[in-house]
């Protein structure tokens, strides 16, 4: 019989339709804290702190706004 | 209409290139002010400027620093031609220990010219600090581009 656990590390890593673009979460120590970062499908990340005031950064990051001149002829 | 998408106000560039107004985007103080979605969001509004309708609804702000009514302002605005583009850019965003809930988007506008509104620029949702940094990181192509030979 399959070892159950060992199924599942043979899937980590593959992704049969590629990575997700959706939310991605990421956990690690900054400062000597634990911190959530959620990246959003926009890109943009919600930080969240493991401190006594339960600080929460923003970081935005928008694309380039572009606006195309256009020559009509008439 | 609230918030679904950047742009620039058309006015004020109509009156800056009719030498209506003087604007000075490379040198003129420059700030950036956040609002929320109940801000009927125009880009066609004659005179658009920061504290006219439709900017006088919805500002996100701490009342005082570090983020105070009116935003903050940005640093090195610059407006540059080149490569066919009208580009315009600044430094990316960093002020920390600000609370502020349910920003969507930002309305960047020229406080040495009667506050004219330049341009607005959608975050695609609602995000909020608490006691933390608010960032904003600018696309490396620059806040906006005007494509003058498309």
């Amino acid at each position: 019989m399959a070892n159950e656990f060992t199924e599942r590390m043979r899937s980590i890593g593959y992704l049969s339709k590629g990575r997700s673009k959706s939310t991605r979460v990421k956990e690690y120590r900054q400062d000597g804290h634990r911190v959530k970062e959620t990246i959003d499908e926009r890109n943009n990340s919600t930080i969240e702190h493991d401190t006594r005031d339960d600080r929460v950064d923003v970081m935005i990051r928008p694309k380039v706004t572009v606006l195309k001149a256009e020559v009509k002829k008439v | 209409m609230s918030w679904t998408a950047s742009g620039m106000m058309t006015d004020t560039f109509a009156d800056a290139l009719n030498n209506s107004i003087a604007l000075a985007l490379s040198s003129d103080t420059i700030n950036i002010a956040l609002f929320d979605n109940t801000t009927a969001v125009a880009f066609d509004t004659a005179s658009a400027a920061y504290g006219v309708s439709p900017w006088d609804t919805g500002e996100v702000d701490m009342g005082a620093s570090p983020w105070p009514a009116g935003g903050v302002a940005l640093s090195t605005p610059a407006l540059t031609g080149g490569s066919g583009n009208l580009k315009f850019d600044a430094a990316d965003v960093s002020v920390a220990s600000t609370t502020l809930a349910g920003a969507y988007g930002c309305l960047i506008y020229d406080s040495t010219v009667s506050s004219r509104a330049i341009i607005a620029v959608y975050f695609g949702g609602s995000y909020s600090t608490s006691n933390g940094t608010w960032g904003i990181t600018w696309d490396s192509t620059g806040i906006a581009v005007i494509d003058l030979t498309p």
